[in-house]
């Protein structure tokens, strides 16, 4: 095949072109730091990264619920701390009532300090976390337990844990951080016991001194549960124990799965220098090498020869 | 005669149709698409003594093999190198990860919902929500009327390209003519098919042309099994303009719906034939905006993912955005009631981001698959059309080599003839005295 003058320029122009395109796009890389600037150049690689941000999204979405729900768990086993503490007080108050050489006025100071546990049950009982009430009964209800003698109205009516709150803290894991007492099955919310047994203590007390027989049997009766209620706040404290242990499983693997995307990550969308430096040295020795041979070889033409 | 005179006479013709094609081969040896022309010499002349060199008619050289391949060639190239051109300016617009880019947006409405979910009664992290949903209505919207601007643009494009075909068919039919009247081997005739070459050579940059060659040098033009241009006649349709509505001319554009998202406007020949070039910068821009209303259809699609997004369970329930008009918005009863915003609804609206997240993934590798591929058919097809030109280059081009070669021959020829002329005048001139 003849060579014509028009062809070799044209080669020349498009090896020139080429290697001005390899020197653009590894400048580019090496200042921003990143493989590739727009989808074309790599589709693959632009969607595997948003798929990976999209993950570590997800996992910090994790961690911060995670975090979250740990705080508020870690609010609830305090506040169920203060009410195991108030029955264990309670308790030693029922012992010392039912001692028969009471007079009224120790009764009385007896009550009194009955009456202040269970303002301090109510308390714990409403306590809240970021403005959630952590016993309360239905998540969406955020006014806490209403008390309404020895009852709490709001509670739900049956063993259920339909008003759980479930919080995402893992791939298919989810921890409830609402505590509504139901959470070891039975008929009756722990706090309800918790309360009703509270109440009648109060009302075992009020009969006065000296201690009938009738009232020490009743004073017996609360004394038993009182334990009864306090092993199930205690039982209670133990489930809100095996959530804050299945968040500390979860927040270890969370962390395992962040690095380990980040990493990931790091080899999809970010530049590898050594390899781009070496593609721009190439393409310059290209490009150099483009240049000289077009202003060596395109004009040996005879014309350029005679005007010469 | 004297034959000798005779002999010098048509060698003194013949030598200087000669130089006139080789200062016309030299004068266009950069010329694209020129084809070296030579001249014949009558063989019958040639052998008769009486005669000696006649030159009879100028010939170009040809390669109609290539010529085919390479206005095939140069309409694939013009298609994929207006698709890459079209694709590559709304790259960027879909690179991530980018500050302010779509993921972005998602990922700190996401986070807003989180706060929200763990700290219910927070009306700054509902109010975070709103403005988070604000902010992601308006990349959304933002991105979508990019790509609307984008396809108003490319439609401007079709009409302003379309407007080309009927100006070139013109001039084809003019060059038709002027072949068919002009006596064949003359510089005439090799002009205007010259011209002719280049003209096509563009026409079949803007849309996928079959060319049927006559015996003469002009050509029949079809596309899509429509004739253009006969041999012998101006093209077919009565009029040149481009019109925005049919029937309007020989090409005339039927508007894409005004109601988005956009699409491709539609191409009608001589307003009934729809007409869709499957290549050329026409054919590359039809496909460029399909394309990129694809990518309008999918972005709508990853929106409507969001409008998922419960703000409240009711009665009566309502959502977090709206679409209407093609425009993401955050409803108005949330932002006339932000309090009521429900922590419940969290889980819902992460899983409605995280399946908008995976669509815009999806629609992103769409977006840069498409560009690959026009890129890498843009270069390939240009390095086939480089390779087909050389081929043809190396047949028809000229050769300044020999052209200069062939000129001073020529003009030593000429010399030769006009020596011989010279000496026969002296001869007569002095046969002429002597008779005196």
């Amino acid at each position: 095949m003849r060579v014509t003058p028009m062809m070799m320029e044209q080669q020349m122009m498009t090896q020139t072109q080429n290697a001005a395109n390899v020197l653009d796009t590894a400048q580019e890389e090496e200042a921003t730091g990143l493989p590739f600037q727009n989808p074309a150049q790599n589709p693959d690689s632009a969607v595997t990264t948003i798929n990976l941000e999209a993950q570590i999204q997800q996992v910090s979405t994790y961690q911060t619920n995670q975090t979250n729900a740990e705080n508020q768990l870690n609010a609830s086993a305090d506040a169920l701390n203060t009410m195991i503490s108030a029955l264990n007080q309670a308790q030693s108050l029922a012992v010392e009532a039912s001692n028969a050489t009471l007079t009224p006025t120790n009764e009385g100071d007896i009550g009194r300090q009955v009456t202040a546990l269970q303002n301090t049950l109510m308390s714990a009982m409403n306590a809240q976390y970021n403005g959630v009430s952590l016993f309360a009964a239905n998540p969406a209800n955020l006014t806490g337990l209403v008390a309404s003698g020895a009852s709490i109205v709001n509670l739900p009516t049956t063993a259920t844990l339909a008003y759980s709150n479930p919080v995402s803290v893992g791939p298919a894991a989810a921890v409830a951080i609402n505590i509504n007492g139901f959470e070891m099955g039975g008929a009756t919310s722990a706090f309800q016991t918790t309360l009703t047994a509270m109440n009648d203590l109060s009302t075992a007390l009020s009969t006065g001194a000296p201690m009938t027989s009738v009232a020490f049997a009743n004073l017996q009766s609360v004394l038993s549960a009182l334990q009864n209620a306090e092993t199930g706040l205690t039982n209670e404290q133990g489930i809100v124990g095996g959530r804050l242990d299945e968040i500390n499983t979860q927040k270890a693997q969370a962390g395992t799965w962040s690095t380990t995307l980040q990493t990931t990550l790091g080899t999809v969308d970010e530049v590898n220098l050594p390899n781009v430096t070496t593609q721009f040295a190439t393409a310059s020795q290209i490009m150099q090498a483009a240049l000289q041979s077009a202003s060596q070889v395109l004009n040996l033409n005879i014309w350029d020869m005679i005007r010469a | 005669m004297d034959p000798i005179l005779n002999i010098a006479a048509n060698a003194l013709a013949t030598a200087d149709a000669e130089m006139a094609v080789e200062a016309q081969n030299t004068a266009n040896a950069n010329t694209v698409g020129y084809e070296s022309e030579s001249v014949t010499v009558d063989p019958l002349a040639y052998q008769n003594t009486l005669e000696g060199s006649v030159a009879t008619q100028v010939v170009q050289s040809t390669d109609p093999i290539d010529a085919h391949a390479l206005l095939d060639a140069t309409s694939t190239s013009q298609y994929w190198a207006t698709q890459a051109t079209g694709s590559q300016s709304l790259q960027s617009a879909f690179a991530e990860p980018q500050t302010g880019g779509i993921q972005e947006t998602l990922n700190a409405l996401q986070n807003a919902w989180t706060a929200y979910q763990s700290a219910p009664t927070s009306s700054s992290d509902a109010t975070e929500i709103v403005s988070q949903a604000q902010n992601t209505a308006q990349v959304f919207n933002s991105l979508n009327n990019m790509l609307t601007d984008n396809l108003a643009g490319v439609t401007a494009d079709i009409k302003q390209q379309a407007a080309l075909v009927p100006s070139l068919l013109a001039q084809i039919a003019t060059l038709n003519n002027t072949i068919n009247a002009s006596q064949p081997g003359t510089s005439q005739a090799a002009n205007a098919i010259d011209q002719l070459n280049q003209t096509l050579q563009q026409l079949a940059s803007v849309a996928a042309i079959q060319v049927i060659p006559e015996a003469n040098g002009s050509v029949i033009v079809n596309s899509q099994n429509a004739t253009l241009v006969t041999g012998t006649q101006i093209p077919l349709a009565p009029g040149w303009q481009v019109g925005d509505n049919p029937p309007a001319g020989l090409i005339s554009i039927v508007p894409a719906p005004a109601a988005p998202p956009a699409s491709a406007p539609t191409l009608m020949l001589n307003g009934s034939i729809p007409w869709s070039p499957s290549s050329g910068s026409l054919g590359g821009l039809l496909a460029t905006a399909l394309t990129v209303s694809g990518w309008q259809v999918g972005l709508t699609s990853v929106a409507a993912q969001l409008t998922a997004i419960p703000a409240w369970s009711g009665p009566p329930p309502v959502t977090l955005f709206t679409i209407a008009a093609g425009q993401l918005s955050v409803s108005p009863q949330v932002l006339a009631s932000v309090t009521q915003l429900q922590s419940t609804q969290a889980g819902a609206a992460q899983t409605a981001i995280n399946g908008a997240v995976s669509s815009w993934s999806a629609l992103v590798g769409q977006v840069g698959a498409a560009g690959q591929l026009a890129t890498e058919q843009s270069t390939t097809s240009q390095e086939n059309v480089t390779a087909i030109t050389q081929n043809f280059e190396s047949q028809t081009s000229v050769d300044t080599n020999q052209a200069a070669q062939n000129l001073i021959q020529d003009q030593q020829a000429y010399s030769a003839a006009a020596q011989i002329m010279n000496i026969a005048q002296q001869t007569v001139n002095a046969l002429l005295a002597a008779v005196q």
